[in-house]
């Protein structure tokens, strides 16, 4: 426990001492790209709310783009983060430390996910502002945004293990991660999909995600309202963390075998 | 005491790594397919004592790295053990990891300033944050690196680079430290300054050191032991003085000439060194031999010498694939 605690600590500092140092480019990303987000699919809302049964469409999307936001910082930064490191053989630094590498990545993702709410709070702000139609409770919503970024994380230590072993496979994990957008309900309700692709995408958490915090911003739902989706996203991230935990030291021995590091 | 103990250290490479693969399909067929492997270290065995320099000298590919790299835990061996501290390298990695700093040819830059860098890399070790700033400010200071302290480190010349990977492998005060190639891309005066930092260290810590260098003058000037590795294995572990006495019958004539001169019929293997010719002989009667010979032939000399052989010359014997 204590060597996890010391990588967390490490990739948290490090993480917050590149973004102090790259703060022009930071802020930029931080502060531009909620606003830019909230703007396109306020205005797509009005156009495309005109036309359909959704009542609110840019609320729809905003809270189903918000929550493919902390998905993607759970699956794609981590992985990206690890395949980085592994190429620009900075790990090896990170290896000759008695510290823990899963914590040193699990710390990287929770600065990921704290940066995350940062982005959530000035699209939030903005829907307030703009009069949207949005109630909720502040514990619910932070909840159902951890378990959005936690149900990936074990998904993202599965695939980056199995890139330390294998090598390379970055880009085609990305396309399957964008092809999960279209099955998960972002932009549209998952009743306009085929009946096969809606019962495909109630396998995978993203569903849940995006349907859980709806429920939690624009229904105003309760714990138990939102008990299923909170419980398959807690399961699938379990049960995936311990896996991609195995998988990223599988990978781990596969490079010190290979002595790639 | 022996602080540390390498015993028949084996390490196999897949020919063809997985270094020069373009897809993970073609990593794959490799694995499975091609099972052409190579020994990158052959049953590598030698000890290092407590506030000992010990050298690893060979020639590029000759598995130095790979030897310091199982020795940091980054490198799983295949065969035979290794223990530092008394702590076995697969079986207590972290114990092994406190003992150890490690400085490796490869960069590994982080994009914030040297002092930030430092401090941040401070906390993969247990050490208190006080502690961290005080041990950061002293290296910066004995490693020359006060002046770039607020630099971006992605900024740095070589030398600077150098000296920092030196400061974060100092950072938890570690009891051995491996240096491969560590005062490449320096300059004299730096060199020196790391030099006497590890020879205090030494005196005054009791730090080991096991050192993979190029440059056959500093690993004569500072080591205490030099093992020799070709191909793989370690053909010779010794200290200098006994290294060089192997070669200590042997003498080595230094001349340079006015002009270019035909020496084909010349009885002694020349070799050209830059402006000079060196020969290598058994004794004085053959010192003999070759000046009577330059008389013969009249040859004006601008320089004549003879010298003992250097660390050098048994580097390049051993290379041969000489038998010792």
């Amino acid at each position: 426990m204590k060597t996890f605690l010391l990588g967390a600590k490490y990739s948290m500092i490090d993480r917050w001492k590149a973004v102090r140092y790259f703060w022009l480019d930071y802020s930029a990303w931080i502060f531009v790209w909620p606003v830019v987000t909230f703007f396109m699919w306020y205005f797509l809302g009005k156009v495309v709310g005109s036309v359909s049964d959704i009542q609110d469409y840019g609320a729809f999307v905003i809270t189903g783009t918000m929550t493919w936001t902390f998905m993607s910082r759970g699956f794609r930064k981590v992985q990206h983060k690890i395949n980085q490191e592994f190429e620009r053989k900075r790990l090896a630094y990170i290896y000759v430390t008695p510290s823990s590498r899963l914590g040193y990545f699990f710390g990287f993702s929770l600065f990921e996910f704290l940066r995350g709410l940062i982005d959530a709070s000035i699209l939030i702000f903005l829907m307030f502002l703009f009069g949207m139609n949005v109630n909720f409770n502040v514990l619910m919503l932070v909840l159902m945004f951890l378990l959005s970024w936690f149900s990936l994380i074990g998904m993202s230590y599965i695939f980056s293990g199995i890139n330390l072993m294998l090598g390379r496979i970055e880009a085609i994990t990305e396309v399957a991660f964008e092809m999960l957008r279209l099955v998960s309900g972002v932009f549209y309700p998952i009743t306009v999909l085929p009946g096969f692709l809606q019962s495909f995408s109630k396998l995978l958490p993203p569903y849940y995600a995006v349907e859980g915090v709806r429920k939690v911003m624009l229904e105003n739902a309760t714990l138990i309202d939102v008990l299923p989706e909170i419980s398959i996203l807690f399961i699938f991230g379990v049960i995936t963390l311990f896996l991609g935990s195995w998988m990223i030291k599988k990978g781990e021995n596969q490079i010190k075998k290979e002595g790639l590091l | 005491m022996n602080v540390v103990e390498v015993n028949n250290l084996t390490k196999l490479y897949l020919k063809g790594g997985r270094r020069n693969q373009y897809s993970f399909l073609d990593t794959f067929r490799r694995r499975y397919r091609n099972k052409d492997y190579f020994k990158a270290v052959d049953n590598a065995s030698f000890n290092i004592k407590k506030g000992e320099i010990f050298g690893l000298l060979g020639p590029n590919g000759a598995g130095k790295t790979t030897i310091i790299k199982m020795l940091a835990t980054l490198v799983t061996p295949d065969s035979g053990n290794a223990f530092v501290y008394g702590h076995e390298i697969q079986k207590e990695p972290n114990e092994v990891r406190k003992k150890l700093g490690l400085v490796l040819a490869q960069i590994g830059k982080v994009a914030t300033t040297v002092r930030h860098d430092l401090l941040t890399y401070a906390n993969l070790y247990d050490i208190s944050q006080k502690k961290a700033v005080e041990r950061v400010e002293e290296l910066l200071k004995t490693l020359g690196l006060l002046e770039v302290s607020n630099h971006s480190t992605v900024t740095l010349s070589t030398g600077y680079v150098q000296r920092l990977k030196l400061a974060k492998s100092l950072i938890h005060s570690p009891k051995v430290w491996l240096l491969d190639e560590p005062t490449i891309g320096m300059d004299p005066s730096i060199q020196r300054s790391v030099w006497k930092k590890v020879l205090q260290l030494k005196k005054e810590e009791g730090l080991s050191v096991l050192l993979t260098t190029h440059y056959m003058l500093e690993a004569e000037k500072y080591c205490d032991r030099i093992a020799f590795i070709y191909d793989g294995k370690i053909v010779m572990v010794n200290n200098i003085k006994k290294l060089k006495k192997m070669l200590s019958k042997q003498h080595r004539v230094i001349f340079e000439t006015f002009r270019k001169h035909d020496f084909s019929n010349f009885k002694f293997e020349l070799k050209k060194v830059g402006d000079h010719n060196e020969v290598l002989v058994k004794n004085y009667d053959e010192v003999n031999d070759v000046m009577y010979y330059l008389k013969k032939k009249k040859i004006k000399l601008a320089r004549f010498e003879v010298t003992q052989p250097s660390l050098e010359d048994v580097f390049l014997y051993l290379n041969k694939g000489a038998k010792i």
